[in-house]
């Protein structure tokens, strides 16, 4: 309920908001929000339901198709949103949102075909830890480090030049956060998190723990990068 | 008192930026309407999106900049949303500063 009910709704529903106002996107309709909505939270009550009812097996088999299909989506509204927008780059950490939901269907499409070949894997912990890390670190925490490039800025530029404003030359949100900084930043955390996901399936202890220490590394570099905001 | 003509005030709100788009609001076509009525200036413009979170800063922006020219009284500013922004109102210039034709 709480990682893919609340996590997922939180994001897809701001994201609603946030990517056609960064792309500058107009005359968007809602029908794929609504039915991205009703596939997240038939996923998640599906899940419950089967979980209570004893069939865990069951319900993440049903759940996680759903889940599946509201992933795609989730994916079509943002191509939807893309193909309508007036402004050609909604920012690196924006970009890194729609990469990162990009790569959660790709994911997902291979955990299907791999629990295809081989469907006792769907009750392997290790293997769920793997997708629950895909899910956690590939999407809900790029989405939210990648936006927050945008949300920190905004929120420090209103507080310190918003009663400025009109009164003579105020510098924009873009020169709060060097947009270079951001996409390395990130492009370092995704590469970790890749790495670690690696060393999760493999099961390879060394590995991992590099990873893991990297991926700690390069998020504290990613929360420097944020923080500096607060000297602008 | 020297009067202001609209289409100078109107120049004179190319100095309001919307600060994420580093854009100006007159080339992103968000005013309306610049009307003078003996130094009480009137302005009706919209935003690019209902529920910006700008929306204070940038209605505030234009009546501190235009309450600051000695010509000019008064200033209402006016925040519609009918007609709504398209950006086709935006100018040559608009768009080309947002990478896009």
């Amino acid at each position: 309920m709480g990682t893919v009910g609340w996590f997922g709704l939180l994001i897809t529903g701001f994201s609603y908001k946030m990517l056609p106002m960064f792309y500058l996107a107009h005359g968007l309709s809602d029908r794929v929000p609504r039915i991205v909505l009703f596939l997240w939270n038939a996923a998640v009550l599906a899940g419950i339901a089967f979980f209570l009812a004893g069939d865990p097996a069951a319900g993440i088999t049903v759940s996680l198709g759903l889940l599946a299909l509201a992933f795609f989506a989730y994916n079509v509204y943002v191509t939807q949103v893309r193909q309508a927008r007036h402004k050609k780059n909604p920012g690196n950490g924006v970009l890194a949102s729609v990469y990162s939901t990009r790569a959660l269907v790709v994911v997902t499409v291979a955990t299907f075909i791999f629990m295809g070949i081989l469907p006792e894997q769907a009750a392997d912990e290790r293997t769920l830890v793997t997708i629950a890390w895909a899910y956690l670190w590939g999407w809900v925490a790029l989405t939210i480090l990648g936006y927050l490039a945008k949300i920190v800025p905004f929120l420090w530029w209103t507080h310190k030049y918003g009663p400025r404003a009109g009164k003579g030359r105020t510098p924009t949100m873009g020169e709060m956060l060097d947009e270079r900084r951001v996409a390395y930043g990130l492009a370092a955390v995704a590469a970790a998190m890749v790495a670690v996901m690696v060393g999760l399936g493999m099961d390879a202890a060394v590995w991992l723990r590099w990873s893991l220490a990297a991926l700690a590394l390069f998020s504290l570099y990613y929360t420097y990068l944020i923080a500096r905001v607060f000297t602008r | 008192m020297i009067h202001l003509e609209p289409a100078e005030i109107r120049e004179l709100l190319r100095e309001v930026y919307d600060p994420e788009l580093g854009v100006n609001i007159v080339d992103l076509g968000l005013v309306y309407d610049v009307r003078n009525d003996d130094g009480d200036v009137y302005v009706r413009m919209t935003l690019t999106t209902p529920g910006c979170p700008l929306h204070d800063t940038i209605t505030r922006a234009v009546e501190r900049l235009l309450e600051a020219q000695p010509e000019i009284r008064s200033v209402e500013v006016d925040l519609v949303w009918n007609p709504s922004w398209t950006p086709d109102r935006m100018s040559e210039e608009a768009k080309r500063q947002l990478g896009f034709f």
